[in-house]
């Protein structure tokens, strides 16, 4: 059975993921994950649009990942138009991403997984019940948005990232008192090792295919080369090399496959390629979780969110001890850009890679863009997976099934997550 | 450092035409001069991101639009209201997050609720584009003289100013 959604159809904002599973004795089931794609329509929107304007809209696309999707196009713009960004700029940069990815992580593993591995049947029962935990949580997620905001100007859709680095910086007064709020946070990061290092994880495993940034200057963030699964690199200009989005009926989200087929990025596969690249304090956090590094199952993704979270909480430390030592003399560098250009920038956001790839006229317009975000490279994953979970599950009682396929799908953090967390499941 | 009693909160999307109007009215406001204690927030897409703002302050005053079935641009004030009193669709729902009745009940749960102020603007349109519909942009000003309005009433019943 296939369902057909108008490709303008404004649910998408709504949120709400729709899985159909087919299963016919002696035949092949059929999974079908529907998600409505999200920044697609808004590249027709960029069109036209001067390259000093273009990451103020991107940055609009996504409630969570703005920080992303607004770096991703800044450094799009910049390799189209030959943009310089000083050192100091990009080591900020990185650590507004570090913010993002710390409170993004904090709010799907506290308020999405949670609820599954204490056995509520709700983020509102987990409220009623484990209020300590909701305060840690939002205790945590708190400092993460300080950085955001101490960085980019404010929480979400910040307003100091420019073309060339930043039009304003962070005293370094704020920045001391933002590391003293990032070293108050650690017990409350360690109460969330001992939390989900005491759940069980469903067992399940899937040889799947990996793709993140290389991680050569340290674990994968920014970065100008990819690494695939079999090991070989690529630069991300190649990406429509080997990245094919492809359209399904039952979808109208662009699906995404490499060569070898489909993939997952995001925590699992930056782990995978980026283990030796983790801070100390991660490591220790990842033996503590006694984490797969290869990845190989998708339930531990949150086992990889976490590790990620104490990673990023120590870079964040090391980024701001090396602010306040070697200064923030230059965070711009020459944004005097004319004539035309192309250029692909890739960052990891939250839930993976996010590609951006610009063309720009020779007065500074630009005429076309193109977008690939992390769950849409994440989509034909999920649905392999549950093909391959499926079976062990048909006989098992409709609820169980039920539970197992969503938090699946919840695993990988999908743009939808707070809908997927009413799935609807369709049995025909 | 000020104490932020009151605190502004514009909620909303902007590349979904009429969803942004929040957005834009503190863009507005961002050029007025505002009383003491007073602070904007452009929450954007806030969804739970919401519950931080709602920390630390003694009254938040929401801006967003909503569906209510009326006449584009028409302002609706809610002080305090229960859920039910929540229009339907309400357009607090950005992607991957919960919606406005869903935050406002967690805060709640979590006792972390202030005194709240809704200030809903009727949408004509939630089309991806990137400006407002002709009638909800009349409103605008008249948005901002009723924030005013309610920042007004607000301190002069605060027994503490």
């Amino acid at each position: 059975m296939s369902r057909k959604i108008e490709l303008d159809y404004l649910t998408r904002i709504e949120g709400h993921a729709h899985l159909l599973i087919d299963h016919r004795p002696g035949k092949t089931c059929t999974i079908k994950l529907e998600i409505v794609e999200t920044p697609r329509f808004f590249e027709a929107m960029l069109q036209g649009r001067h390259f000093q304007d273009v990451a103020t809209i991107v940055s609009r696309v996504c409630g969570v990942c703005s920080i992303s999707h607004t770096l991703a196009s800044l450094m799009a713009t910049e390799a189209a138009l030959g943009i310089e960004c000083p050192p100091q700029a990009q080591l900020l940069r990185r650590l507004l991403s570090f913010g993002e990815i710390v409170q993004s992580h904090l709010l799907q593993l506290y308020f999405m997984a949670v609820p599954d591995y204490l056995g509520a049947a709700s983020l509102f029962q987990v409220l009623d019940s484990h209020q300590d935990l909701v305060a840690r949580a939002l205790r945590l997620k708190r400092v993460a948005n300080r950085i955001c905001e101490l960085v980019g100007g404010r929480p979400v859709h910040p307003v100091t990232t420019c073309l060339g680095g930043f039009s304003a910086k962070p005293e370094a007064s704020q920045l001391k008192r933002l590391r003293q709020e990032l070293v108050a946070a650690l017990p409350d990061l360690e109460a969330t090792v001992e939390l989900f290092a005491g759940f069980t994880y469903p067992q399940f495993t899937r040889q799947r295919e990996a793709l993140s940034l290389q991680p050569d200057n340290g674990y994968p963030l920014h970065g100008r080369t990819l690494l695939t699964g079999n090991n070989s690199t690529f630069p991300v200009d190649q990406y429509r090399q080997h990245i094919e989005e492809y359209l399904v009926p039952h979808s109208t989200a662009k699906l995404a496959r490499s060569k070898s087929g489909s993939y997952m990025v995001g925590s699992q596969a930056r782990l995978r390629h980026g283990f030796a690249r983790l801070s100390p304090m991660a490591r220790k956090v990842a033996d503590a979780l006694n984490i797969d590094c290869s990845g190989l199952n998708p339930f531990e993704n949150l086992k990889a969110r976490l590790v990620e979270v104490v990673h990023y909480f120590e870079e964040s430390l090391h980024a701001i001890d090396e602010l306040l030592i070697c200064g923030m003399h230059k965070i711009c560098g020459n944004t005097s850009a004319t004539g035309s250009g192309t250029g692909t920038a890739v960052v990891e956001a939250p839930r993976g890679l996010l590609f951006h790839s610009y063309r720009y006229s020779p007065d500074g317009l630009l005429e076309n863009a193109d977008c690939i975000i992390p769950t849409a490279q994440n989509l034909a994953c999920i649905e392999n997976d549950i093909q391959c979970l499926l079976p062990g599950l048909l006989d098992q009682p409709e609820e169980i099934l039920r539970r197992q396929v969503e938090m699946l799908i919840r695993s990988y953090d999908p743009c939808l997550s707070c809908s997927t967390h009413q799935i609807k499941i369709d049995f025909t | 450092m000020v104490e932020t009693l009151t605190r502004i909160i514009g909620v909303g999307n902007p590349l979904m035409g009429d969803d942004g109007i929040g957005i834009a009215a503190i863009r507005l406001l961002e050029n007025e001069v505002l009383p003491t204690g007073v602070e904007l927030i452009d929450a954007g897409c806030g969804g739970l991101t919401l519950l931080q703002f709602f920390q630390d302050c003694q009254h938040a005053i929401i801006v967003d639009a909503a569906e209510f079935r009326t006449k584009p641009g028409t302002i609706r004030i809610l002080h305090d209201p229960a859920s039910e009193q929540l229009p339907e669709n309400n357009r607090l729902l950005l992607s991957h997050q919960p919606g406005l009745p869903e935050v406002l009940a967690a805060a709640r749960r979590l006792n972390c609720l202030p005194q709240l102020t809704l200030i809903l603007v009727q949408v004509e349109t939630c089309q991806p584009q990137w400006q407002l519909s002709p009638r909800v942009q009349m409103a605008l000003p008249k948005l901002v003289r009723s924030i005013f309005d309610v920042i007004a009433a607000n301190h002069s019943s605060d027994p503490s100013r």
